[in-house]
């Protein structure tokens, strides 16, 4: 049996992955959805109401019904030939998402996490009330494109805005960030292009430190991140050199609620980031269900590769 | 030139159509010389949005299908070289790398 790898050329933390499943006498196949169609290939029959069939990729024939279990690590876009138009590569890419992620999705193994879990769990709004659901402490939160209610809400309290998803775009030749932002006057005097999306405010949440809390199956591994300036106090992405970490153990309501929150979106792999108050108590910022663990796990020395290994080597869909 | 502009969910190869939210549409994918709207045009959420710092130069590598792992130009895979440090900070800009939304970002968040 084989533990199916999908994830992107370069992932440091999959080269990890691969090399403890080898230590484990596993067989392990890693393949980047990036090499469909150009450089892979699918063909799957439904046999006895599942798919049966072979994924050639990498070199490997893959055996869909020989596959114990899957690590789905954000692998890249399907790459369609160039000359096509754009339209033409947007119904490719809709039909190989929906035919290829469709075999695979369907395929009843292990997987960590299922993508459509992932899916269904990136929406903060979703996280914020499930977190809640859970007995999980979540800060106040506003969602909106109207301005008054931005400037109604920014009166009750000091406010930071921050994006639901990417906080990164593509722009003027290069990337641009966009991390957490405190407002102030200037802010809420000038508020035009609020309308253009759905923005979302939080109370701000005076903290000691920030942690990181990984989950991987019942397994719980608290980072505590420690801010060295004003801009990683504000936001810890604003500068990794600026941190440092320190392992801790989350009380045991916050770690229940946790693995509850898991339970009910379907999550095996979760990666939890709270705000720690002065006063010691944990508030949920978000879930990444698909969140970076690597520099966590050297920073704390915690085996969470380990941990995800032998998951996916004992396979078990339940 | 438009804004940038980017639909996750129509470049990700799995999630379901559940993601696309609305489930229509176009299907807009970044551009790397777009350039910023006007203000009060632009997305107010996007106007602190600053270049990523430079980061740190990556050496040379390529994929080994057999290893199944990067692999610096004598073959050796780049998890066993000092010099790679931590695992995930592997790019050269600091963004979110979460899936769904997120899933364009790739270090260590």
């Amino acid at each position: 049996m084989t533990v199916l790898i999908l994830a992107p050329e370069w992932d440091f933390t999959a080269d990890r992955m691969v090399k403890a499943l080898e230590e484990r006498a596993a067989r392990v196949a890693r393949v980047d959805t990036a090499w469909f169609p150009q450089q892979a290939g699918i063909d799957a029959r439904l046999r006895d109401g599942r798919w049966m069939g072979t994924l050639s990729a990498g070199g490997r024939a893959i055996a869909l019904e020989g596959l114990r279990s899957v690590w789905y690590r954000s692998p890249s876009a399907f790459q369609f030939p160039a000359e096509l138009s754009p339209t033409e590569r947007n119904w490719a890419m809709s039909e190989t998402k929906l035919g290829v992620g469709g075999v695979l999705a369907a395929l009843p193994v292990k997987w960590i996490n299922h993508p459509s879990r992932n899916a269904d769990a990136a929406y903060k709004p979703v996280q914020l009330v499930t977190a809640a659901r859970c007995g999980l402490t979540v800060a106040d939160t506003l969602v909106t494109n109207l301005p008054d209610s931005v400037r109604d809400f920014a009166q009750a309290g000091e406010t930071v805005t921050k994006a639901f998803g990417a906080a990164a775009i593509v722009e003027d030749g290069g990337r641009k960030t966009t991390f957490t932002h405190r407002l102030d006057d200037a802010d809420l005097a000038d508020l035009r292009g609020i309308n253009v999306a759905a923005h979302q405010f939080q109370r701000w949440i005076p903290k000691s430190c920030e942690a990181r809390v990984i989950v991987v199956g019942d397994q719980v591994f608290a980072a505590g991140i420690y801010a060295e300036t004003a801009e990683t106090y504000l936001d810890w992405r604003n500068d990794y050199s600026a941190l440092w970490y320190e392992r801790l153990e989350p009380p045991g309501d916050v770690v229940a609620g946790i693995l509850e929150y898991c339970i009910q979106l379907g999550l095996t792999y979760g990666a939890f980031d709270f705000v720690i108050r002065p006063d010691g108590e944990w508030v949920f910022l978000e879930c990444n269900a698909g969140g970076q663990y690597g520099w966590i796990e050297d920073a704390i020395g915690a085996p969470i590769t380990d941990t995800l290994a032998d998951l996916l080597v004992k396979g078990e869909t339940t | 030139m438009s804004a940038a502009m980017t639909e996750v969910s129509a470049v990700d190869p799995f999630a379901p159509a559940s993601a696309q939210f609305a489930l229509g549409g176009a299907s807009l994918t970044s551009r790397r010389d777009d350039v910023a709207s006007q203000v009060g045009v632009r997305p107010w959420g996007l106007r602190r949005a600053l270049p990523a710092g430079a980061g740190r130069v990556l050496p040379k590598w390529t994929y080994d299908p057999v290893q199944q792992k990067a692999v610096d130009l004598t073959g050796r895979p780049l998890i066993e070289s000092p010099i790679m440090g931590d695992p995930s900070a592997n790019t050269t800009s600091t963004v979110d790398g979460e899936d769904g939304p997120s899933s364009e970002d790739w270090n260590n968040d």
